[in-house]
């Protein structure tokens, strides 16, 4: 998966987490679903991101 | 409860904060020590996305409809995601081209249009000023909170917003330079963010963990509680999966397309790479703003709170537990939260309504004196007067609302730019006309769902009359227009608006041409990465610049920016290059662009630097025409680019895969192209190779074979007894060279000798027959008259005539088999392949002398005709295979005897062998194949079908042609010629 796809990917992926039917899946654990999903891709976001800035510096380098 | 005089020196006192924070960065940028060119700041300038609607309507939308106030910060969060792609190239395209407003950008999209710029900014306006209302709202409704009173808290509300539109005008208009960076503002945005978030916070862990016991401790009340439906989400509940999908998509177009949005993270971005860091940073500051929002809106309710007070909750609730402190620093990061929104919109719309609305009306009365300040204040007028647009929407039609429903009519009028924008970004065809199709669309909708019914609820439109006719009508209802219903308010205003939106603005895209200005801008915005083309001129002086600056900016601001050009890039005014004065020019652009709009800016700098009306007329034609050739050329360029890469690879893939050696050589003979057969055949590596002369590469080629510059074909032996068919082309390029292709024919050559030696032996065959008559008859005459000598008594031998008779005969027949015998031995040796210089003429008489002996020769009458023929260089085995094949066919063609003729002769530079005789002939419909291998008219077993196909495999070797006529049953000519060079 290409760079700008895997961002494309991920976006498509939290949309769909973000609504039916994982919301009705989880409807119990609402707050918790929320919150730790929303972590979750942060962190991804954050990783994915880091390394790809990591991999660029040295790339520059 | 607070006396109003010390909530207004709070809020005098934080903006005095607030502006010392802010000089503090402008100083720290003045002396090129930067602190807000980082990614940090960047990303919690970026949370000014978070606004009073977040600090209290938050809280006020979750203690009525639970989790879908969670929708506004997830959707960003979700969008985030796609900065990587989609914000970066934004910007990318902004800087570009000087953009520095939503409205700018979209105009410039679609060929630079004034027109659409201004439809845009107009539609933001009236979109945007509920948002600004609801900020106003917020600090009108906390100021009555806090101070306890009501009476002037509209004149409170007044001063305020006048406050903080001078606080917009100071930080954004003190100068004419949008398009510089505003760092004390950023800064200062950046502190509002800290600010409010450390509020949230405190109130957040006050309510959770000093009045309850804990998050665990709200959540089970809660659920125990009348408000317990609010955990929960879908069927049943205050909030439908369809409004919680379409609340995500707003929230998703608003973190683009809001103007200060749009403002803080495209055009304040001082560095692309920051992007990187802020799309997670700017989701975590949401994250962590949001912890608390459901614990303060639960906490509220059930402290005896009514969900329609929830907006206040995070004031009232301390002020109702008596702790000042905290309500007090709560109103102070709501205000922070508002104010930070209301500079930064107000600035961005003023900028758009500047250069899309008053620009274009004014500029060009810059002969006027003092036209920069006059743009400057006309500047200021309008950031307040957008201010106040909220202020008026504020006390009008807001105290109907709740700070949520306000903030969404917001967003969803940001929907309206969504299509045109995205879809503009990566779709060439989209035009102008779809554009403005689609924007009018949308903004119709919007209007007619969403802020009709605002007005009539506020009862400035009455539901009476003419309106009630169409407010109650089937169709036309705004809640159910179409009469679709089922759906909540903001999924119905969007299902419509993007529906009409999208259908005008592709429908008519594709239905409509665009001109060229639009082409050419399209292809800027979608190929944005692609190398520009148009380098800037900078074919006018320093003074000119500097006059065009002084008239927009004034004198002095115009000193400033040259004079600090000069010093930054250590130049003097007398020696500029053509190079710095491009570049000043392009930031002359850059700050005309911020102040005018990058369309004013294009016009003012080209109609002042360059040349008269007239000429810029016909300049502007020219340039036209040559983007227009550039354009096409660079997509016949592209096109022909991709057919060159194919064909590259696909001769590439055909020259590696021949069977053949194929090297390239320039005019000096060294190889340039080595391909893999020739490795193979040769030995020698490509990389070897290249660069050297095929002379020291192959050195059994003669450096003669490359003289002449002729297409041609020579047969070589290498020392290690190889034979090559080597083809040259020269190469029709001036330059020289030639194309060589080598076929290694050792094993086709070895099979041409075995096979005609096989002919031989079959040809040896066939006279076989006719010879053993020859043969047999002296020898049944040898036998008879041996048996007749054994009867004659030895002693009377020397006495008998018939002794000295019969052992003459005896001896004339063994020559005569000895005859035989060597002609065959001789015919039947391998021959070889060297041609020598022989008797054509001697080579036919051997060939008769042996086919003479054939029993079938008897009753042929045979007629020669033999002219003076030269030497000639052949070889004489072949030729002789060849006389042998044709004679023999004719003697087969005439079983019961005929005639054979034949002929030689010279005709000019060659030789004419005719071989004719009397026999059955050829069918003409088989003469096309008689030449084919393998092909014969003689039954099966008496023919190899490889004779003819032999001589002429033979003849062409000699450079000569072989022609059969024939027709059946009137004999067959067969000729030859061949030159007497060959």
């Amino acid at each position: 998966m290409k760079y700008k796809e895997f961002w494309v990917f991920l976006f498509v992926l939290g949309t769909l987490l973000f609504n039916w039917p994982f919301l009705d899946i989880f409807s119990l654990v609402l707050p918790y679903y929320f919150f730790g999903v929303w972590s979750l891709f942060i962190l991804v976001v954050c990783i994915v991101a880091t390394l790809k800035e990591t991999k660029g510096r040295d790339t520059d380098v | 409860m607070f006396k109003g005089w010390i909530v207004f020196g709070l809020i005098l006192g934080y903006l005095c904060l607030l502006f010392l924070i802010a000089y503090f960065a402008e100083r720290r940028e003045r002396i090129g020590k930067s602190i807000v060119s980082n990614p940090y700041v960047y990303s919690l300038s970026l949370a000014v996305y978070c606004t009073s609607w977040t600090f209290y309507g938050s809280v006020g939308k979750a203690a009525t409809s639970g989790f879908s106030f969670l929708t506004i910060y997830l959707g960003p969060t979700l969008m985030a995601a796609l900065w990587m792609v989609l914000l970066k190239k934004i910007i990318h395209i902004a800087k570009e081209n000087r953009i520095t407003t939503i409205s700018d950008f979209i105009g410039a999209r679609y060929g630079n249009s004034l027109f659409l710029s201004a439809f845009v900014t107009i539609v933001a306006v009236i979109g945007i000023t509920p948002y600004l209302g609801l900020q106003i709202k917020a600090i009108i409704s906390t100021l009555t909170v806090l101070s306890g009173q009501t009476a002037g808290i509209a004149a409170a509300g007044w001063y305020i917003t006048l406050l903080l539109g001078i606080f917009a005008i100071i930080f954004g208009a003190r100068r004419l330079d949008a398009s510089e960076r505003h760092e004390g503002l950023i800064f200062a945005i950046a502190f509002e963010s800290i600010v409010k978030l450390m509020a949230f916070l405190v109130v957040g862990f006050y309510v959770t963990y000093v009045l309850f016991g804990g998050l665990g401790d709200i959540f089970d009340k809660i659920k125990e509680s009348a408000y317990g439906d609010l955990l929960y989400l879908g069927g049943g509940t205050q909030v439908s999966y369809m409004e919680w999908a379409s609340l995500l998509f707003l929230s998703m177009t608003a973190i683009m397309f809001l103007p200060r949005q749009f403002h803080v993270a495209v055009v304040e971005n001082s560095d692309i790479s920051h992007v990187s860091k802020a799309m997670w940073l700017f989701p975590l500051y949401l994250l962590i703003i949001n912890i608390f929002v459901m614990p303060v809106a639960f906490g509220g309710l059930l402290l005896g709170g009514r969900q329609a007070d929830a907006d206040m909750f995070m004031l009232t609730i301390p002020m109702g537990q008596g702790n000042s402190m905290i309500a007090l620093l709560t109103f102070i990061g709501g205000f922070a939260a508002a104010t930070g929104m209301i500079i930064v919109e107000s600035l961005a719309l003023s900028t758009m309504v500047m250069n899309s609305l008053v620009m274009p009306a004014i500029f060009r009365f810059n002969e006027m004196r003092g036209f920069p300040l006059v743009i400057l204040n006309l500047k200021r007028v309008v950031i307040l007067a957008c201010v106040f647009l909220g202020y008026i929407f504020a006390v009008s039609i807001g105290e109907f609302y709740s700070l949520v429903d306000i903030g969404l009519k917001s967003f969803e009028a940001m929907t309206i730019f969504a299509p045109s924008l995205i879809i503009g970004l990566y779709w060439k065809r989209g035009n102008r006309i779809g554009a403005l199709a689609g924007i009018s669309a949308g903004f119709i909708v919007w209007f007619y769902t969403l802020l009709v019914p605002a007005m009539l609820k506020a009862g400035i439109i009455e539901n009476q009359g003419f309106f009630s006719m169409i407010f109650n009508s089937t169709l036309l209802n705004p809640h159910a227009l179409f009469g679709l219903q089922g759906l909540d308010k903001w999924s119905h205003s969007l299902f419509w608006g993007l529906f009409f939106n999208l259908f005008f603005y592709v429908g008519l895209s594709i239905l409509t041409r665009q001109t060229h200005e639009e082409e050419r801008q399209a292809l800027i915005f979608v190929e944005s990465y692609a190398p520009q083309a148009l380098p800037g001129r900078a074919d006018y002086s320093l003074q000119e610049i500097e006059v065009v600056l002084e008239q927009y900016l004034g004198r002095r601001d115009a000193a400033g920016i040259v004079d600090g050009f000069l010093f930054r890039n250590q130049v003097q005014r007398e020696n500029l290059s053509s190079l710095d004065l491009s570049r000043l020019r392009d930031e002359a652009m850059r700050i005309l662009s911020g102040s005018l709009g990058s369309a004013i800016a294009t016009i003012i700098l080209e109609d002042k630097l360059l040349i008269t009306e007239k000429e810029r007329g016909d300049l502007s034609h020219s340039i036209k025409q040559m983007t227009d050739t550039l354009r096409l050329s660079r997509q016949e360029l592209q096109e022909a680019n991709r057919s060159l890469a194919y064909l590259k690879e696909f001769s590439e893939n055909i020259i590696e895969s021949a069977p053949a050696g194929i090297v390239t050589i320039d005019a000096a003979k060294r190889v340039t192209y080595w391909n893999k057969e020739m490795e193979a055949i040769t030995g020698i590596a490509r990389t070897d190779a290249a660069n050297r002369t095929i002379t020291s590469l192959l050195p059994w080629i003669s450096i003669k074979t490359f003289e002449k510059s002729e297409k041609r074909e020579v047969t070589l032996q290498t020392p290690a007894q190889q034979y090559f068919k080597i083809d040259i082309n020269p190469f029709t390029d001036p330059s020289g060279g030639f194309v060589v292709i080598f076929e290694d024919i050792t094993e086709k050559r070895k099979m041409e000798e075995q096979l005609l030696q096989a002919l031989k032996l079959a040809s040896i065959g066939k006279l076989t027959a006719g010879i053993s008559h020859e043969i047999g008859n002296p020898l049944a005459s040898i036998s008879s008259l041996v048996q007749e000598l054994r009867s004659i008594p030895a002693e009377s031998h020397g006495e008998e005539p018939f002794f000295s008779d019969s052992l003459s005969t005896i001896n004339s027949h063994i020559e005569r088999i000895a005859r035989i015998v060597r002609s065959l031995g001789d015919f039947a040796r391998i021959s070889t392949k060297e041609k020598v210089m022989s008797s054509i003429s001697e080579i036919l008489d051997k060939t008769l002398s042996l086919v003479r002996y054939d029993s079938r020769f008897r009753g042929i009458d045979l007629s020669m005709d033999i002219g003076a023929i030269p030497l000639m260089k052949v070889n004489p085995d072949q030729i002789q295979q060849v006389f042998m094949n044709l004679i023999i066919n004719a003697l087969d063609a005439m079983p019961a005897g005929g005639k054979l003729l034949i002929q030689m002769k010279t005709e000019g530079g060659s030789i004419s062998i005719t071989i004719r005789d009397t026999g059955h002939g050829i069918d003409k419909t088989v003469m096309e194949k008689i030449f084919d291998p393998f092909f014969s008219t003689k039954p099966l077993g008496k023919g190899t079908g490889l004779g003819l196909s032999i001589c002429y495999g033979i003849i062409r070797e000699h450079n000569g042609t072989i022609i059969i006529k024939s027709n059946r049953g009137e004999g067959t000519v067969c000729t030859i010629r061949m030159p007497v060079a060959s």
